[in-house]
């Protein structure tokens, strides 16, 4: 290792080729994924090892705990003292004015505000004892509870919405950054060739920030999260339209690769116009693939009624932690699911309540379910939102605050196999949930430490761009060692 | 081994040098004391001091590095970090070079020390570990040799005398120094751009590539130039041209095309970051941004001095005049993303102006300043204090939407019929927004009623306790809830989208700070304090709340150019007056002196004509970009440029007319030029490019005979993938109304540079194929190949309806299938098909029309009204609500495949695979 300019010169060269100055062959070669089976491709690259596209799977820098991650969001910040970090002293104080540290990172009130009581009760549940809402039904049986790791030490840094979603997807407020999914896919690949690595599900509604929250940033495309959609075609175009026949497409496709061979014959130099061809052979694939991967069908009536498909409440976001086992049992890497509506300023126990409903089945059949079939020490299953929310409230609509405003100070993140400690409570917030005060690290040593139980180091893991290396917790992070088993 | 993980493996080693290596003084010092003074105490102060003796409360380990006793003594462990002399028991070389167990320092590895710094630690150790005092050290430090351990650079000065004093290589500052118009190298060319370029090639010796035919060299003019493919009239004109100065000619057409604008100046919108919304929580729209594009665009038609047109962007409204062209000239300063939703005022100022500094910085100097927010620059010679100089030349400096009449340049067309369909859509919500309001209160009423107590009003109920008012939603079910928020949202987002069609433009105005309720609309106030001055100091770390040293306005000082009319003892200072610091910064950036200014923007040029710039970081020409390939060209190019008035389209016939452009992409010696230099740096070959996301939909729709040339105007709405189009997206309060695209194919199909550009949905088939985030800065397109192009070229919609207007152009056009082959390629490709193809092609599409003959196409129709679900906050259950889609009432679509026959759709077929060939896509 030199320091002298003019290595660091042929450095950036090097960087600035990755980057974007001239993609290196392989690269280029592949397209979403990569398939060593296919016969084009091996005699475009006869001679050189094969299994090397940007999504081949890679060894991960250090022993890995989880090979693949879910990652739910619950998009608007749920209270973390109604959920999984009771306050009772907040039924005390309940509509006394409170005070608030100027300090303190929280959403901006010029009015008066007021204590608010949760209006959830709160049981000890499993045999770790894990306190929990009383609303969380099926997550409170005890091979459920008794997985999870509740840690209570996290702080973020924004109080608006879209910046702390991008601060909690990506690692930085601004919102152009790669996803956490990206970089992982970046730094492990995929274990399918003939799928995206890195797969998103939302809620109704994109989340604020929208695709924002899943972008590859500034790494390559390859690693752009992939929206599978509830309805209809799970990736766009995924199908021709209806009146061309898979036959006539595969004519086409035949002709286009004659078509496109004549044209290389002719510009034998030109290396990107192999890997062009091969995107769309790739391309051909997956609309094979995609859709049985996706078919419900093929589940059990019993697993589907575990996930909680049979009822109203819980059906969309059942339906989307059934896909991710389905995804993640089958090679994706990094599966994200977005459930909204968590921003419960107002009518706190109706919206919680009703929130909770939609997602405690199909986590606890999720968990449970990786846990039967012998994945979920492999899995990393997260749960959290983009902050938490204040013990108090400001008077809303004229009337008695019933609701909470944004916290970035103090949150709750759930976590469970993939090498966490099951059964266990990490951290503290303070007697009203105003901020965290044991095992206290910012969101950064969070992201620094799933990377870690994956297998890849935070330090390690960059990406020259912008005139320096980037790294998902933007100027290095610590691990957080309680979180891990 | 994967060659990714040997990136990654690369990448890690040199992140290192990334920071260290410019950052610290080298050089050969011998005797421990000046080792200490000049290395060793600087990369302590650097690397370790943080958790190790900087402050006295942070003593991670209990170590204390910052004297000789007390390193001596160790920290926790017991062990001293320096044993004098015996480099191998010290703990700090044995941790900083990794060889002692499990420490190894600093912890993060992207900090640790390179090869040689880790040397010079031992070297110190082992000459006994002197620790001068601070008196000696500051002899040593300023009588040391300058010209063998590097330069110093004189600047305002940093936080720490060790930043001040450092020591700069070379190669790190080269930008910073003045341009001197270099000779021209002696050579057998007559063009110096030749002279440059061959002089380079010779020292490695290598010879320039031969000359690109002349189909390539017009396709690679027509769309650099242009962004569009030749016509089959262009390319006649210009192949059957053997007249000497055929190809001068042809650049010459194309420079005084309208076109150029329209591409030249996206390339500019891409570094200024240029979308119609403002992004963040609720994305709102900037109605009159389309102003600030069509601006640009008009500017490079004119060939505008480069000069002027950054005055006009960072100071318009400073300008003397009343002008309305200035005021949306400064645009630019709302090009970034900014929402203040939640935040707390004084931040989300900041956030403003922080943008404004490091976008100002990276744009005209490229030289992105956010590097020194919180602390001297770790490379360049910027000081903390130059950031928050600069950023005080903006502390005045406020968003406003403000009054600026129309141009009789600008394209008004259409605004009648755009504002009738935004009226009806805002008029849709009023009235189920006053439905929903009448409901409730009528529920009101009753309660009032039913407890015998006397109605009051809702403005008056507000402090009222909750028992003697009905609820909040009082008489609306769970969903209306819901929906009432959608529409009050609705309102107001159709309210603001009239403005549209108003004299207005996005610009800022000199005055004390503001940010009026929630940001979403920004009006100079009708009072303001003339005698408000801002408090301008540094925010220590880039904290807001912890401001710190005072500044006033400043320019840069590392380039030691006086800024104009500075006083002659702080000739970086701008005025302190309200108006005139961003004229004065905006002079001083133009000044012909700046070493910054011309070489940035003449790189920029030349990066979009070969790919890559002479610097490859044309966002970064400091210490952390690249260096120049061609150092003298690009100072004669910068020199040549301004002496000749700042024309950019000069510049471009002076590149275009070199031999080094129309160099050829295959040479038959490519391997051994790719040995001797394998990133093409030299530019020995001309390196082929992937067509941008619009120059690929553009080339399309002219290809398909669709494209609509008329330039400028609001925002053009392309239809878009209609499941895209209609997904649900949240913003603060509410969802945002669905995509509409606009009525007419002709409305429709015009250039992509004029398409709605939304920062929170893009239009997929712009994402795909690598149209950047408008939130970022981009310097130069990504070309990935990746397989979903591949499904929207061959399954979307879109491109099945651009395929069946080819189809249909063709057989307007030519008789049979033969002749409509030869046209086809003709328009895609400006050649004939070769020999053979063309009854291979008639056979590919008869084949493909005997299919079609047992195919049915279903007929589809638009959608005119939409149910949309979300999960409503107050109740968080998912509710329902319609949304009105009028355009779908009147709409004239595209041609479709049920309303043509089988050989329509299979020449449609034929069409489609062009689009998809890798001919179309790339240009060599």
């Amino acid at each position: 290792m030199s320091t002298s300019a003019t290595d660091r010169r042929r450095g950036f060269a090097a960087a600035d080729r990755r980057d974007h100055v001239q993609l290196g062959r392989r690269e280029l070669l592949f397209g979403l994924g990569a398939s060593a089976g296919s016969l084009a491709f091996t005699s475009l690259l006869a001679g050189e090892s094969t299994l090397a596209g940007p999504l081949a799977p890679k060894a991960p820098m250090l022993p890995a705990k989880a090979k693949a991650c879910i990652f739910l969001v619950l998009e608007g910040g749920p209270g973390h003292m109604d959920t999984f970090d009771p306050k009772p002293k907040l039924r005390e104080l309940h509509l006394t004015e409170s005070v608030r540290d100027p300090n303190q990172v929280l959403v901006e009130v010029t009015a008066k505000t007021y204590y608010v009581g949760s209006p959830f009760g709160f049981r000890k549940v499993g045999k770790a004892g894990i306190e929990m809402c009383d609303r969380f039904v099926h997550m409170a049986h005890p091979d459920v509870a008794d997985e999870l790791c509740v840690y209570r030490g996290c702080q973020a840094q924004s109080v608006n919405h879209p910046d702390a979603l991008f601060h909690l997807n990506t690692g930085s407020t601004l919102g152009a950054d790669p996803g956490v999914g990206a970089w992982v896919t970046y730094g492990l690949g995929s274990l399918n060739q003939n799928v995206p690595g890195y797969v998103v599900m939302t809620e109704l509604a994109f989340p604020q920030g929208g695709a924002g929250n899943w972008s590859n940033g500034f790494l390559p495309a390859h690693y752009q999260g992939t929206l599978l959609r509830s309805s209809g075609s799970p990736l766009l175009d995924l199908e021709p339209p209806e009146w061309k026949t898979l036959q006539q497409q595969r004519h086409s496709l035949d002709l286009l690769a004659d078509m496109n061979r004549r044209h290389a014959e002719r510009r034998p130099s030109h290396d990107e116009l192999a890997a062009r061809m091969e995107s769309y052979e790739l391309a051909y694939r997956m609309q094979a693939e995609v859709p049985e991967m996706v078919d419900l069908s093929r589940e059990s009536e019993a697993t589907r009624e575990a996930y909680g498909l049979d009822e109203e409440a819980s059906r969309a976001f059942g339906r989307q932690c059934l896909l991710a086992r389905r995804l993640v049992e089958q090679g994706v890497r990094f599966v994200q699911i977005f459930s909204g509506g968590w921003d419960s300023h107002d009518f706190l126990e109706r919206n919680h309540a009703a929130r909770i409903d939609s997602v405690d089945k199909p986590i606890a059949a999720l968990i449970r379910d990786l846990r039967q079939r012998g994945m979920l020490d492999e899995t990393l299953v997260v749960c959290s939102g983009e902050f938490g929310r204040t013990p108090d409230n400001n008077r809303r609509g004229g009337v008695d605050p019933n609701g909470r405003g944004h916290n970035a100070d103090a949150m709750v993140v759930l976590m469970a196999g993939g090498g966490t400690p099951a059964g266990s409570v990490v951290g503290a917030t303070d007697e009203l949930g105003n901020r965290a005060v044991e095992v206290v690290h910012p969101l950064k040593d969070l992201h620094v430490t799933w990377l870690r139980l994956m297998g890849l180091d935070d330090n390690r893991l960059t990406y020259f761009h912008g005139g320096r290396f980037k790294q998902l917790s933007q100027v290095g992070g610590q691990l957080i060692p309680e979180l891990i088993a | 081994m994967p060659p990714e993980s040997v990136v990654i493996r690369v990448s890690a080693s040199l992140a290192f040098c990334v920071v260290l290596a410019s950052a610290l003084p080298l050089g050969a010092v011998d005797d421990g004391e000046h080792l200490f003074a000049l290395e060793i105490k600087p990369l302590l102060a650097f690397k370790c001091l943080a958790c190790h003796g900087q402050d006295p409360g942070v003593l991670m380990g209990g170590l204390d590095l910052t004297t000789r006793v007390s390193a001596r003594r160790g920290g926790q462990s017991g062990r001293p970090a320096i044993v004098p002399g015996e480099p191998d028991s010290s703990l700090l070389y044995l941790a900083l070079s990794g060889k002692g167990s499990t420490l190894v320092m600093p912890p993060k590895e992207t900090d640790r020390l390179g090869a040689s710094q880790i040397e010079r630690v031992r070297d110190w150790i082992a000459l006994g570990a002197s620790w001068p005092g601070d008196e000696r050290v500051r002899e040593i430090v300023s009588a040391r040799d300058t010209s063998a351990a590097g330069v110093r650079m004189a600047t305002s000065g940093g936080q720490s005398e060790d930043w001040t004093q450092r020591l700069y290589k070379p190669e790190d500052i080269w930008a910073f120094r003045p341009v001197r118009k270099p000779q021209v190298p002696e050579a057998a060319v007559a063009n110096p751009i030749d002279a440059f370029h061959v002089a380079r090639l010779a020292d490695v010796g290598i010879e320039p590539a031969p000359q690109a035919d002349k189909r390539d060299l017009l396709r690679r003019a027509v769309f650099d130039l242009t962004g569009l493919p030749p016509t089959p009239e262009q390319a006649r004109a210009f192949l059957s041209d053997t007249a000497p100065g055929a190809w001068e000619r042809l650049v010459d057409r194309l420079l005084a095309s309208p076109h150029y604008g329209e591409q030249w100046g996206r390339h500019w919108l891409d570094v200024a970051r240029y979308a119609d919304t403002a992004g963040n929580s609720n994305d709102y729209e900037r109605s009159n941004a389309w102003r600030y594009r069509d601006y640009v665009v008009r500017s490079f038609n004119a060939d505008k001095p480069y000069d002027r047109f950054v005055i006009e962007q960072l100071a318009g409204d400073e300008l003397p005049g009343s002008d309305p062209e200035m005021l949306v000239a400064t645009g630019f300063l709302r090009m970034g993303p900014w929402g203040s939703a939640m935040v707390p005022k004084k931040m989300a100022r900041q956030a403003y102006l922080d943008d404004v500094v490091h976008s100002v910085g990276q744009t005209f100097l490229s030289m992105p300043l956010r590097c020194a927010k919180c602390h001297d620059h770790k490379v360049d010679p910027i000081p903390i204090r130059d950031y928050y100089r600069v950023y005080a030349a903006f502390a005045g400096t406020q968003m406003a939407e403000r009054p600026a009449e129309f141009l009789t340049e600008e394209n008004l067309a259409r605004f009648e019929a755009g504002r009738q369909h935004v009226t009806q859509l805002r008029d849709f919500a009023t009235e189920r927004k006053e439905a929903l309001d009448a409901k409730a209160e009528s529920a009101a009423r009753d309660w009032f009623e039913e407890r015998g107590l006397e109605y009051v009003p809702p403005a008056k109920r507000n402090n009222l306790p909750d028992a003697e008012k009905p609820p909040r939603h009082y008489g609306l079910t769970s969903a209306d809830e819901g929906r009432l928020k959608v529409r009050r949202q609705d309102e107001w987002i159709w309210t603001r989208r009239l403005e549209r069609y108003e004299p207005m433009a996005q610009t800022v105005f000199n005055g004390p700070d503001y940010i009026p309720g929630n940001g979403r609309k920004l009006r100079v106030p009708a009072k303001l304090d003339a005698d408000w001055r801002p408090d301008s100091t540094i925010f220590e770390g880039g904290s807001v709340h912890a401001p710190g040293e005072a500044v006033s306005p400043g320019v840069l000082s590392a380039p030691q150019l006086a800024a104009k009319a500075a006083p002659a003892e702080s000739p970086f200072d701008l005025p302190t007056s309200m108006g005139g610091r961003r004229l004065a910064l905006a002079e001083w950036i133009v000044d012909a002196r700046n070493p910054l200014t011309a070489r940035s923007i003449v790189n920029r040029v030349w990066a979009y004509h070969f790919g890559t710039g002479l610097v490859a970081t044309p966002n970064n020409l400091g210490g952390l970009g690249g260096e120049p390939s061609h150092p003298g060209l690009l100072d004669w190019l910068a020199t040549d440029f301004v002496e000749n008035g700042w024309s950019i389209k000069r510049l471009h016939r002076a590149i275009m007319t070199s031999q080094a452009y129309k160099q050829t992409s295959e040479r038959a010696d490519i391997e051994q030029v790719r040995n001797k230099d394998p990133h093409n740096r030299l530019l020995a070959y001309f390196v082929p490019r992937r067509l941008s996301a619009e120059e690929l939909r553009d080339a399309v729709l002219r290809v398909s005979g669709e494209l609509n040339p008329e330039l400028g105007g609001v925002p053009a709405m392309p239809e878009i993938n209609l499941e895209v189009a209609l997904q649900p997206r949240m913003i603060q309060f509410s969802i945002a109304p669905a995509y509409q695209p606009s009525p007419k194919p002709a409305e429709r199909n015009r250039r992509s540079v004029y398409a709605y550009r939304v920062r929170g949905q893009a239009d997929p088939l712009m994402e795909v194929f690598n149209q950047p985030s408008p939130n970022d800065s981009c310097e130069r397109r990504d070309a990935s190949a990746v397989s979903p192009q591949a499904l929207t070229m061959l399954n979307s919609d879109y491109m099945t309806k651009r395929s069946i207007a080819f189809a249909m152009r063709l057989e307007r056009e030519e008789p049979d299938v033969a002749s409509r082959v030869e046209r086809a390629y003709s328009l895609a490709f400006s050649r004939a098909p070769e020999p053979g193809m063309s009854a291979k092609l008639a056979e590919y599409v008869a084949a493909i029309e005997a299919h079609q003959r047992s195919s049915t196409p279903q007929a589809a129709a638009y959608p005119t009204r939409i149910t949309r679900s979300l999960v409503e906050e107050f109740t968080g259950a998912p509710f329902e609500y319609e949304e009105w889609l009028p355009v779908y009432e009147d709409y004239q679509p595209d041609t479709r495949a049920w309303e043509v026959g089988p050989s329509t759709r299979a020449l449609a077929d034929f069409c489609l695979l062009l689009f998809n060939s890798n001919e179309f896509a790339y240009v060599y």
